[in-house]
């Protein structure tokens, strides 16, 4: 029996048995390949090489179900060293529909039950579990950036974010601008960590009860509509819970929208005028959670017949395959062509192949080198095409662009897209 | 079963480091357990038992790769160079093997005006192709895929329809940069004379000989670590663009200088005929047949969907393909868009003699200028593998097709994926002197329905069977080179052309540590499948070569039995049928 | 038994012969080279069976075998460096098969350029040719020697497929597609894949100058003839000017033969032999002149030529060295008609050999070049020819684009007297520091024959060291034509 979205590594023995090498996980997409500089999607190979990348993890995921391997020195870096940006997922769906990213996920909780994980990742774990927030703050402060258009009770409910909340305020206060705009909004009471970082660490037990308090927090608002302004939280909300849950994002009792689709929207029915001129050559840095990361979770169940054809259980339909293609693309590069005097340029590597800033997978805790090699890699891209300024819609990613200008000599400035809507209003 | 991996020496690792870096060289199981092919798909073909290396050094130019092979020549360290490791030679076969990983030596220099690429091992088709539309040049993407390294891929096969015009990859060869198994450099063509590697052959008799073969040596000469590739005057005025994502990621062909033509044809008389009809006309860029589960697949959105539509379809397939064909012939303005009007006059007469009705095509990158297959052969089943490949001429891909065809429907399909009669891919190359011909087979190596691995073994068997027919019709055969049927081929090709092969190689290698084989094949032959040799009349080719013995000599002095080089799986499987 | 009995004993009577007067016809040629004596024996076997026994008895003896194919030879390599008996091959002359749709001739290697043209007239075809080979002169020499065709359209492709070969190990072998078991008669196999089996054996035997082993039998290619053909030229006043239009015209895959030459090597190929028609010619030609023949298929051809015309006027008009694209050439009256069959045949047996015609012998230096290294190679060669007192007015200089222009073969030629000792020793002179200097500039010899060899494989060492390694697989014995190339 095949269950998406399972945890499970020996789950994913077809996928870890046949990927056949061919490196689409590494390479970027040969037809959008731009030259001999940008040529892999895959931070961690470009960094590391060897085999540490998708086809290598799988791998070893193999030989560790069939208990030819048990464990290495370097096995904690081999399936750590990994940022979780599933670059590498769309990738293989080009070719193969195996299910890299859902592999190296259970990859990454098979070592954790094993307890093989770098310890640099237990302090965000106690964090979060302590503090209910990543950073080990105050759980107090989480609303000290102080939110202007708030109510007690709206159908929206802005979901702000341990990045938001604590490290880059100005995120959230552009953020409360917009939906001041857009007809208000209400923040979650007692509004914790959305887990997102145990789910990319493969601390799925810990993840399961963030879930469990944030679920039902979000249901006791009554709200209709769950707004976020950080690709993280809102991966987490999209995908991972209805994940958890086996049901499909469709059948949450609630909607869960990204700032950007929301302001997109916005100015296309024209509730949200961008007026002011922000004579600016901006760079849209599509984060993975809010791209590839984000399609829309449907639950599927069934089995695999001949031919390695999928046979869906009574009550589902053909298994339909998240390829990377349908998350938030469109409208953040609308939002930002809409700001008059604003020159929208496409990166290199762009929408599911986008190159991931080095934030993500408990990597910059960890591996602080593949962070800071991610982002610089990033930025040369940036001063390839030409760009004054990147915009993200992110707050890790953000703050990777700020940490990575440090001591680079060609500079740029970074942007959340809240940030520049919120200018333009 | 024992697993066969064992770290080098601490002093040869110690010389590895000392090379390169400690950041460069890794032992650890973690990393070198991904160091074989995957999927058990080709390499079940190719070669039984892929080993894990023992050691894996990225070595960054040449200096390092001469110094590396020669901490291996002087330890007598088996090693196995990797380029993109798309092709299953790649994997070492040898326990104990050092891989010697080029992935970083990705270099790509340019001379334009004289349209050469200087490459390094590492790098792949893609950023080449994509570089070269940027300096008014390109070059065919072969079969193997984007993916695929492009000196691996020069050395070996290379083939695409565009071969049509551009010849076989041979003469593409330039200048090449050559580190000998013994570590001494060689350079060919003008760069033996000074650093411009602008002419390939030469001086006197060419090397290139031993460089490229049909098909190849796969690593067992040494290690190229610098080739120029001939590249070919780009013909459009602008780039083209890329348009969708995802699986239909493509280039968009403006409409006055490139151009598809799908023909239904009457008969297979009629395709001979305009085949050799366009060739005489001195048209075209590349004409072809098309087996017609890859126009399935092209339109599939996933495996599933393919089935659907694949499946119920087998009456009309086979129905149709009595009365009729699909030829697909691309036509390209080379001076000038008048070119492409006055070459499709001369097509459109040439169908309207011989019957060609005019079908629907897209105007796009279906294939071989970015887009080629790559991966996707693996799609529609899990396991793939081209049986054949062979460069000879028109008819005798006719009969090659029929032969492989009529044995495949008779002993092998099932487990093999039914074509319905499909008698493989044919295209025209070197404007009509040759042709090349590919016969794919697909199977899943996963069948549920029990006997776990059958298909694999009937595809196996249906790869030596064959070598058989090609020798019982005197017809030329992609797979010579490979050492594993070399029980069959060698004495029949030539004739003994398994000898001479061998003794170059010897020579060549003395130590025998260039990707050495292993004679796994016979002893899985003799143990599994000893009616082979009676259906096939295989002889043992242990006997006969050289290559593999001493490595044999080296794993039983260390306790080991052949049958510990076999991957786990072999054990584990079900089906006992073979033999 | 004494060497002419045995080699009597293989090839039948009247077929062998070790008398010094016949022997002398085998130690000298139209080379520079010298001879180191007279060969053992000379033997003329009229078939694969008995050149294979002959290969066999060389062994046993460790005699040296020098096969030759031509009756004229030009570059020293056929001269007996260390005895041995010459392997003489004009007997073998057939034409085996001729396979029309895969356009592909099965032939011996005795079978001439002047031989292959008739056989191809028969059947609307033709072999794409050198600049105006002898007509005595091997076909598959030729293409085993890599000789440059006048059409760079065809050169995607190797001009060869499959050959059968006796190497030098005595062992008789067929390579490429035609390895294949059965054939030719019982194979489906036509021979048309040049490489394989397992490595690709026949680029062992280009350039080696018969020290790999004897072919037997080649397959080469050939094309259909066109049916219409308009001759263009472009004249220029110096070489530099000629190079870009080259770059261009080949660039956009224009015409078919196409070529450059200066006024001397124009009036040598284009007179017609009458008395004054050299000299008239030598005075009227242009300095330097393209030569570009385009050709229409079958069908259709008035509109391929067109098109073609067409590019060939923009190139004109963007390049302001090209004054125009002229349909005739000034001083070689209806040569625009004459051209293409002139191309497509080998020189007039009846006639003396073009090269040979102005002062009995003909110093070739050629080489493998850029375009646009041509300009500085040519005047080293001039600057060296002036210094040794040779008249630049006669030397002859013939361009030929190669690969879409991606590179040329280069050629000089010194014209004089053979029978003065003198006029010999002063071209062996100017000849190698001439190509001692443009070896030295980065003149790529790939096939340096006779008195340039050590120079180029010296510097190949590695390269060197590597073939040698090929060859005692293939010739364990060195039986096959010692002295030449690097061994």
């Amino acid at each position: 029996m095949i269950v998406s979205g399972s945890l499970e590594l020996k789950d994913y023995m077809y996928e870890m048995r046949r990927c056949m090498r061919c490196a689409s996980c590494k390479w970027l997409d040969h037809i959008y390949m731009p030259d001999n500089r940008f040529v892999y999607r895959c931070p961690s190979y470009a960094k590391y090489y060897f085999s540490k990348v998708a086809y290598g993890r799988l791998k070893l995921g193999l030989a560790l179900c069939e208990d030819r391997l048990t464990d290495t020195p370097g096995m904690r870096d081999m399936v750590f060293q990994c940022l979780m940006c599933g670059a590498c997922d769309s990738g293989c769906k080009r070719n193969l529909d195996l299910e890299v990213t859902n592999s190296l996920e259970a990859l990454r909780g098979h070592m954790v039950e094993g307890g093989r994980f770098p310890q640099a990742h237990q302090k965000m774990i106690d964090d979060i579990a302590g503090s209910k927030n990543r950073y080990g703050a105050p759980a107090a402060d989480r609303a000290k950036w102080a939110p202007v258009n708030a109510a007690a009770k709206s159908d929206t409910v802005y979901f702000v974010g341990c990045g938001a909340s604590y490290q880059d305020q100005a995120i959230a206060k552009a953020t409360d601008k917009i939906l001041g705009a857009l007809g208000g909004y209400m923040l979650m009471p007692g509004e914790q960590c959305c887990g997102h970082p145990l789910f990319a660490l493969g601390h799925y037990d810990a993840f399961q009860k963030q879930m469990e308090v944030n679920m039902a927090a979000m249901q006791k608002t009554g709200a209709k509509r769950l707004v976020t302004a950080c690709a993280e939280c809102y991966k987490t909300w999209k995908v991972d819970y209805p994940r958890l849950r086996k049901i499909s994002t469709s059948d949450l009792p609630f909607e869960v929208v990204h700032i950007s689709e929301l302001a997109a929207q916005g100015v296309k029915d024209g509730s949200l005028v961008l007026k002011n001129k922000l004579d600016l050559k901006v760079a849209w840095h599509d984060p993975c959670n809010l791209g590839r990361m984000s399609e829309p979770y449907r639950h599927w169940e069934g089995g695999r017949g001949k031919w390695g054809c999928l046979e869906p259980a009574n009550k589902f339909g053909a298994k339909e395959f998240n390829r990377g293609t349908a998350g938030v693309y469109d409208q953040p590069r609308d939002l930002l062509a809409a700001i008059p005097g604003v020159q929208v340029l496409e990166l290199k590597r762009h929408h599911e192949f986008s190159w991931c800033c080095g934030g993500h997978g408990g990597v910059p805790e960890a591996y602080p080198d593949l962070a800071a090699y991610a982002v610089d890699e990033r930025l040369e891209e940036v001063k390839a095409v030409g760009a004054e300024a990147v915009v993200s819609g992110c707050p890790y990613c953000k703050g990777q662009f700020q940490a990575g200008m440090a001591g680079r000599d060609h500079q740029v400035q970074a942007f959340d897209i809240t940030e520049l809507i919120a200018q333009a209003l | 079963m024992p697993k066969v991996t064992e770290k080098v020496s601490q002093a040869a690792y110690n010389a590895l480091v000392n090379i390169v870096g400690a950041q460069w060289v890794t032992d650890d199981a973690a990393i070198t357990e991904s160091y074989v092919k995957g999927g058990e798909i080709h390499d079940c073909i190719y070669q039984r038992g892929q080993q894990p290396p023992g050691v894996v050094v990225m070595p960054k130019d040449t200096a390092e790769v001469q110094k590396v092979v020669k901490v291996c020549f002087r330890y007598h360290l088996p090693y196995t160079p990797i380029g993109a490791f798309w092709g299953v030679h790649c994997g070492g076969k040898v326990p104990f093997h050092v891989s010697i990983d080029l992935s970083r030596m990705r270099g790509l220099e340019w001379d334009e005006r004289h349209m050469a690429a200087i490459v390094e091992p590492g790098l792949i088709h893609s950023p080449l192709q994509a570089e070269a539309q940027e300096r008014g040049l390109y070059t065919m993407t072969p079969g193997g895929g984007s993916q695929a390294a492009v000196i691996g891929n020069m050395l070996t096969c290379n083939y695409s329809p565009l071969n049509y015009r551009l010849g076989l990859a041979t003469r593409r060869i330039l200048g090449v940069e050559w580190v000998l198994p013994d570590g001494e450099v060689i350079r060919l063509g003008s760069l033996s004379n000074s650093d411009d590697p602008f002419w390939g052959e030469g001086p006197g008799p060419d090397l290139r000989g031993l460089l490229r073969g049909y098909l190849g040596w796969w690593g067992k000469v040494g290690i190229i670590t610098k080739m120029a590739i001939k590249m070919h005057p780009l013909f459009l005025p602008e780039r083209m663009k890329p348009v969708e994502r995802g699986m239909l990621s493509t280039l968009e062909f403006p409409d006055n200088r490139i151009k598809w033509y799908n023909f239904r044809m009457p008969s297979e008389d009629s395709m001979r005929k305009a085949m050799r009809e366009i060739s005489r006309s001195e048209i075209g860029a590349a004409v072809m047949r098309v087996p017609t589960i890859w126009r399935y697949r092209g339109k599939s959105t996933s495996r599933e969907d393919f089935w659907e539509k694949w499946g119920p379809d087998e009456k009309k397939i086979r129905d149709s393909r009595a009365t009729s064909s699909i030829l697909r012939v691309l036509i390209i303005g080379y001076t000038s868009a008048k070119q492409l009007e006055y070459e499709e006059g001369v097509l459109m007469q040439i169908m309207d003699e011989v019957g060609g009705e005019l079908g629907r095509t897209k105007q796009s990158d279906q294939s071989w200028i970015k887009n080629a297959d790559s991966a996707g052969m693996w799609w529609p089943a899990g396991g793939y593998v081209s049986v054949e490949f062979v460069v000879e001429t028109l008819e005798h891909s006719f009969a090659r097709g029929k032969t492989l065809l009529k044995e495949k429907e008779a002993k092998f399909t099932p487990p093999l994926v039914d074509e319905y009669g499909e008698e493989g891919w044919i295209q025209m190359t070197d404007m009509g002197h040759t042709s090349y011909f590919e016969f794919l087979i697909q199977w899943d190596p996963e069948n549920p329905l029990g006997k776990y691995k059958s298909g694999e073994y009937k595809a196996w068997e249906h790869w030596v069977a064959s070598q058989r027919t090609a020798i019982d019709n005197g017809q030329y055969t992609a797979n010579i080179g490979s050492l594993s049927v070399m029980g069959l081929t060698g004495p029949a090709f030539g004739p003994n052309y398994g000898v001479i092969y061998d003794q170059v190689r010897q020579a060549v290698d003395p130590k025998d540590i260039s990707n050495p084989p292993l004679d796994l094949h016979d002893r899985v032959i003799n143990e599994f499948a000893p009616k082979w040799k009676e259906d096939y009349n295989f002889q043992t080719w242990t006997d006969l070569m050289h290559g593999g013995k001493e490595h044999w000599k080296v794993l039983t002095s260390r306790g080991y039995e052949w049958k510990d080089c076999l991957p786990e799986w072999y054990w584990d499987r079900d089906d006992k049928e073979i033999g | 038994m004494e060497l002419k009995e045995k080699l009597l004993a293989i090839v039948g009577a009247g077929q062998a012969e070790d008398s010094p007067a016949v022997l002398a016809a085998y130690a000298r040629d139209h080379s520079l080279v010298t001879a180191a004596g007279l060969p053992d024996a000379v033997v003329w076997p009229e078939s694969a069976e008995q050149v294979h026994e002959i290969v066999k008895l060389a062994n046993e003896i460790k005699m040296p075998l020098i096969p030759v194919s031509s009756q004229e030879h030009f570059h020293g390599s056929v001269l007996p460096k260390m005895g041995g008996i010459v392997v003489d091959l004009r007997r073998m002359n057939r034409v085996l098969d001729i396979d029309l749709p895969d356009r592909l001739a099965r032939i011996e290697p005795g079978v001439t350029w002047g031989q292959m043209q008739q056989e191809m007239a028969k059947i609307g075809s033709r072999m794409v040719l050198p600049l105006l080979p002898l007509a005595s002169s091997s076909v598959v020499t030729s293409l085993l020697e890599r000789e440059v065709p006048t059409n760079p359209r065809f050169e995607y492709g190797e001009p060869m497929t499959s050959t059968e070969v006796i190497w030098g190990s005595g062992m008789r072998f067929r390579t490429g597609s035609a390895s294949a078991p059965g054939f030719p008669e019982k194979a489906d196999s036509k021979g048309g894949n040049p490489e394989g089996p397992g490595t690709n054996w026949y680029r062992f035997l280009q350039g080696a100058e018969g020290t790999m082993g004897i072919m037997t039998w080649a397959i080469v290619k050939f094309e259909y003839l066109p049916v219409m053909d308009q001759v263009c030229f472009i004249t220029f006043d110096d070489l530099a000017q000629a190079v870009e239009p080259l770059y261009q015209i080949q660039r956009r895959m224009i015409g078919n033969e196409c070529f450059l030459i200066n006024r001397q090597v124009g009036a040598l190929i284009f007179n017609d032999g009458t008395p004054g028609s050299y000299e008239a010619l030598k005075r009227q030609l242009p300095p330097w002149f393209v030569a570009i023949v385009l050709s229409g298929p079958p069908r259709q051809p008035e509109k391929k030529l067109a098109y073609e015309k067409e590019a060939l006027e923009e190139i004109a008009a963007a390049i302001p060295a090209v004054k125009r694209i002229d349909s005739t050439l000034a001083g070689a009256v209806g040569l625009e008609k004459k051209l293409p069959a002139l191309l497509r045949a080998p020189w007039p047996a009846q006639r003396p050999y073009w090269k040979h015609a102005l002062k009995g012998g003909c110093q070739d230096l050629f080489f493998i070049a850029k375009m646009d290294d041509a300009p500085a190679y040519t005047r080293t060669v001039f600057e060296t020819a002036g210094l040794h007192g040779y008249d630049v007015n006669e030397l002859g200089v013939y361009l030929q684009p190669i690969e879409q222009g991606r590179a040329c073969h280069l050629e000089f030629q010194f014209y004089y007297d053979p029978a003065s000792q003198a006029a010999k020793d002063k071209i062996k002179a100017l000849y190698m520091e001439a190509a001692a200097k443009l070896f030295q500039q980065g003149a790529f010899f790939s096939r340096p024959y006779g008195l340039l060899s050590p120079m180029v494989f010296e510097k190949a060492r590695g390269y060197t060291n590597t073939i040698a390694k090929v060859k005692d697989v293939l010739d364990p014995n060195h039986v096959m034509s010692p002295g030449n190339v690097c061994f």
